[in-house]
């Protein structure tokens, strides 16, 4: 984990005064010293995790200003390149030193003694800063697009640390591009009602998915994933079912605080989910899942690489190069390799075996039934997904390969139905259906959001309709929400 | 704004059930305190165990045990790894425990005083110190001593009249602690679920307001309860004690404990002159009212010896 401390947390005490003190604080403000206020509460906001590691954010912040004003002022390409090169070694350095390098001399030292080669490698006692990940790539997505000259330079040294250090999406996204936020600090956001309570009802929903349905599931999932090898078989299918939905609910509803948050300051941030669970396909879910980091390694390594339009073997080659670099992102440990290779793997076959599956609708008949296909496609998806999940999840390659082995082993054992529950829920019942009413609240809200906003669709509702359910929001979260400031997920990434 | 602020007014009404239930229903007796104490007392008067809640105040419990109790035999003065020691434990028929969490020589002043203007005071008084009560030096343990001025200007706004001349200072820090605990607790979401969840399992009843949650139980013949209970001499059984544990198993196990809080493993001696003003004059004042510390001869621990004579080492 990144230092140990909770920070200011968006399920903190703390944050609960932070930010309508830095909302009134910027309303009240004048328009031209507004990014003081964002850029003062962002610093005090992230130093309140570690305030050493303010330096972090300032280094990167600095080194890339100054980078990408010279790469605009300079004309000769070479010397760009020069520029950019500095921006990418001293970000993608950082991160080195501070989240890969225990993993690297970890795997250097298995390396050196299985040659029998007698080197001691050093360890780092660095602690990991939270949002490392996250905000030296949108630093970095910045330098390069001055570079490649889509980006005009941001000569306002405050705005571009403000871009750097924008508080609601620091710590764990979403990864926003320059293009889309720059700008937006430039404009004068007026006090809007409607903007407001639009954002304050999507952060409510958000403190909904994290605290009582994120926060709850992983009770579960902690438990069966602390002891693989005694598990059963059920419960670790159920956990990692659960799981499934706990990071969903946990990432998803970070970004949902995040991006209300912004809204109801004026700022409209990127959506990082599409209901990722309903893809038809990897490559569609790929597109719905952590879009902003999807779509950022899409732009500068996946395009880069060539992307598709190369051979059908450089083409996977760069298919799997991505996933696995992806997988490496999410952190130095070989189980999010394997699970980015898994979903490298999954491209692939995807396309391989494109042929023989048109084939088998074709025979099977499912062309003429597109509900039962979709329902199929979905749950096929979903299932390969929830695979891959276990390795995300487990400790270590050998533990998620112990889970899976008795997945496996669970179908040729035999049980009373009592045995079976048991397995279930883990003698748990209320919990359990607790857990299981959340994620049916969850789809019933993705549901209607198939095809219309909820929220606007809620707004058109009769008065007492529209209460009932804002109280009944906020009275779920009081009564069922885990109030024990657990961090969420994706700040150890 | 104005139409922003009107609806966010109406989410008051949430805010004051969570404060109500919190505040009326209160199962941790976070804000009854006192009250609690006075009804834990009684149920201890009258030869009975008490489960108590997580926020009891034991100094406020056992001045009320010394207030009404009768003069007993033994009175017992230390800190919570002397909470066992009681008659069982010790094989007395009349004891009187009045060991504190972080009980140091200020309490073993102020309860000795106590006992002598109320039942008098026993013919024997057994003091189990931990290491640290003479030593300044041990920061972490003394670093209320810093807080005793703010305590101080804090109590008298809060009117509490403790009517012992030389009260403890953990005392005034607890009493504080537990006043900004309470005020946190009123709004708490966490402390409004368990609530709830008390509700659920044990149902509604009278006995839930106001911090009521106190159950008295027939004395136990042996110490074989895992819960935080409290019984009639002022021991308390933390969750030290396995199921089926022989009375000569606790008593060796009391002994560990004890031996432990005295610094069995340190060098425990100490120079007159290296203790704080503060704490010679508490030492002078306690010991005119116990002119000298025996040791226990024997059984079934042994006690530090203290001598006071000017500019002598106290030692082992």
């Amino acid at each position: 984990m990144f230092n140990g401390h909770t920070g200011m947390l968006f399920n903190s005490i703390e944050f609960i005064f932070f930010f309508p003190i830095v909302v009134l604080l910027y309303f009240f403000s004048s328009h031209k010293y507004r990014w003081i206020v964002l850029l003062l509460s962002s610093y005090v906001f992230y130093m309140a995790w570690e305030p050493a590691y303010i330096l972090l954010i300032l280094s990167s912040t600095i080194v890339d200003y100054f980078a990408a004003r010279l790469i605009a002022r300079e004309t000769q390409s070479r010397i760009k390149l020069r520029y950019l090169l500095v921006s990418l070694c001293m970000n993608l350095g950082l991160l080195f030193a501070f989240k890969y390098y225990n993993f690297f001399s970890d795997n250097l030292r298995w390396l050196f003694s299985f040659l029998e080669i007698d080197y001691s490698v050093p360890d780092s006692n660095l602690l990991l800063p939270v949002g490392i990940s996250f905000y030296t790539f949108q630093t970095l997505s910045y330098t390069i697009e001055v570079y490649r000259g889509k980006q005009p330079v941001e000569k306002h040294f405050g705005r571009f640390a403000l871009y750097v250090a924008f508080f609601p999406q620091l710590v764990a996204g979403p990864i926003e591009r320059a293009w889309r936020l720059l700008p937006q600090f430039k404009e004068k956001k007026d006090f809007d009602y409607a903007r407001i309570t639009s954002g304050l009802k999507l952060m409510t929903w958000g403190f909904f998915k994290k605290l009582v349905i994120a926060d709850r599931l992983s009770y579960y999932v902690n438990e069966v994933y602390a002891d693989p090898g005694q598990s059963n078989g059920i419960s670790i299918l159920v956990a990692t079912v659960f799981f499934a939905y706990q990071i969903y609910c946990d990432f998803s509803g970070y970004c949902d605080i995040a991006i209300g948050a912004a809204r109801v300051m004026g700022f409209d941030l990127m959506q990082n989910f599409n209901r990722p669970y309903y893809s038809k396909s990897i490559s569609e879910f790929w597109q719905r899942w952590h879009i902003s980091l999807s779509t950022w390694f899409k732009d500068y390594v996946y395009i880069p690489l060539g992307g598709n339009r190369v051979r059908i073997g450089r083409w996977y080659f760069n298919l799997l190069v991505v996933f696995l670099v992806s997988g490496l992102w999410h952190g130095a440990n070989w189980t999010f390799v394997v699970w980015g290779g898994l979903h490298g793997f999954y491209m692939v076959f995807s396309h391989l075996s494109s042929g023989i599956r048109t084939n088998a609708i074709e025979v099977l008949g499912l062309r003429s039934k597109p509900d039962l296909l979709k329902v199929l496609r979905v749950f096929t998806v979903f299932s390969l997904v929830c695979f891959s999940w276990i390795f995300f999840r487990a400790s270590s390659v050998q533990d998620a390969l112990t889970m899976i082995g008795n997945i496996a082993g669970c179908w040729n054992q035999s049980g009373s139905l009592s045995d079976i529950m048991a397995a279930f829920t883990l003698n748990r019942t209320v919990p359990f259906l607790l857990s299981v009413i959340s994620i049916l609240l969850l789809e019933i809200y993705h549901w209607i959001e198939r095809k219309n906003d909820f929220w606007k669709v809620l707004s058109e509702q009769i008065y007492l309709v529209r209460w009932s359910v804002y109280y009944g929001l906020i009275f779920a979260i009081i009564v069922f929400g885990v109030f024990d400031e657990s961090s969420f997920i994706y700040f150890q990434f | 704004m104005n139409k922003l602020f009107t609806r966010l007014l109406f989410f008051i009404p949430i805010a004051l059930v969570v404060f109500s239930v919190n505040y009326g229903i209160d199962t941790g007796g976070y804000f009854n305190m006192f009250s609690n104490s006075e009804k834990i007392a009684t149920i201890l008067l009258g030869d009975k165990n008490a489960l108590t809640t997580p926020t009891f105040n034991l100094r406020s419990v056992k001045r009320q045990l010394v207030k009404a109790a009768d003069k007993c035999d033994l009175a017992v003065l230390g800190s919570s790894r002397a909470f066992p020691i009681g008659r069982k434990t010790i094989s007395r028929n009349s004891c009187l425990n009045l060991a504190l969490p972080m009980g140091s020589l200020v309490d073993y002043l102020a309860f000795t005083e106590l006992l002598i203007n109320s039942s008098g005071l026993p013919q024997e008084v057994m003091i189990a110190p931990d290491f640290w009560i003479l030593d300044d030096s041990h920061k972490p343990y003394m670093q209320m001593e810093e807080h005793y001025k703010d305590y101080k200007r804090m109590l008298k706004r809060l009117n509490l009249d403790l009517g012992v001349p030389n009260a403890s200072r953990s005392f005034y820090a607890t009493v504080l602690a537990q006043r900004l605990k309470g005020a946190q607790m009123a709004f708490s979401f966490v402390y409004f679920q368990k609530i709830l969840a008390k509700i659920y399992s044990t149902g509604l009843t009278l006995d839930s307001f106001g911090g009521n949650y106190i159950k008295a139980q027939q004395t136990e013949q042996d110490y074989n309860s895992k819960l935080n209970t409290m019984y009639p001499d002022g021991s308390y059984g933390r969750s030290t004690l396995e199921k089926n544990t022989s009375t000569e198993e606790a008593q060796q196990a009391l002994m560990r404990r004890l031996r432990m809080g005295s610094g069995n493993t340190f060098p425990w001696f100490v120079k007159f002159s290296t203790i704080s003003e503060t704490k010679k004059e508490i030492l002078k004042a306690l010991l005119t009212h116990i002119p000298h510390i025996e040791i226990e001869g024997g059984f079934p621990f042994r006690l530090k010896l203290l001598y006071y004579k000017e500019n002598h080492v106290f030692k082992r």
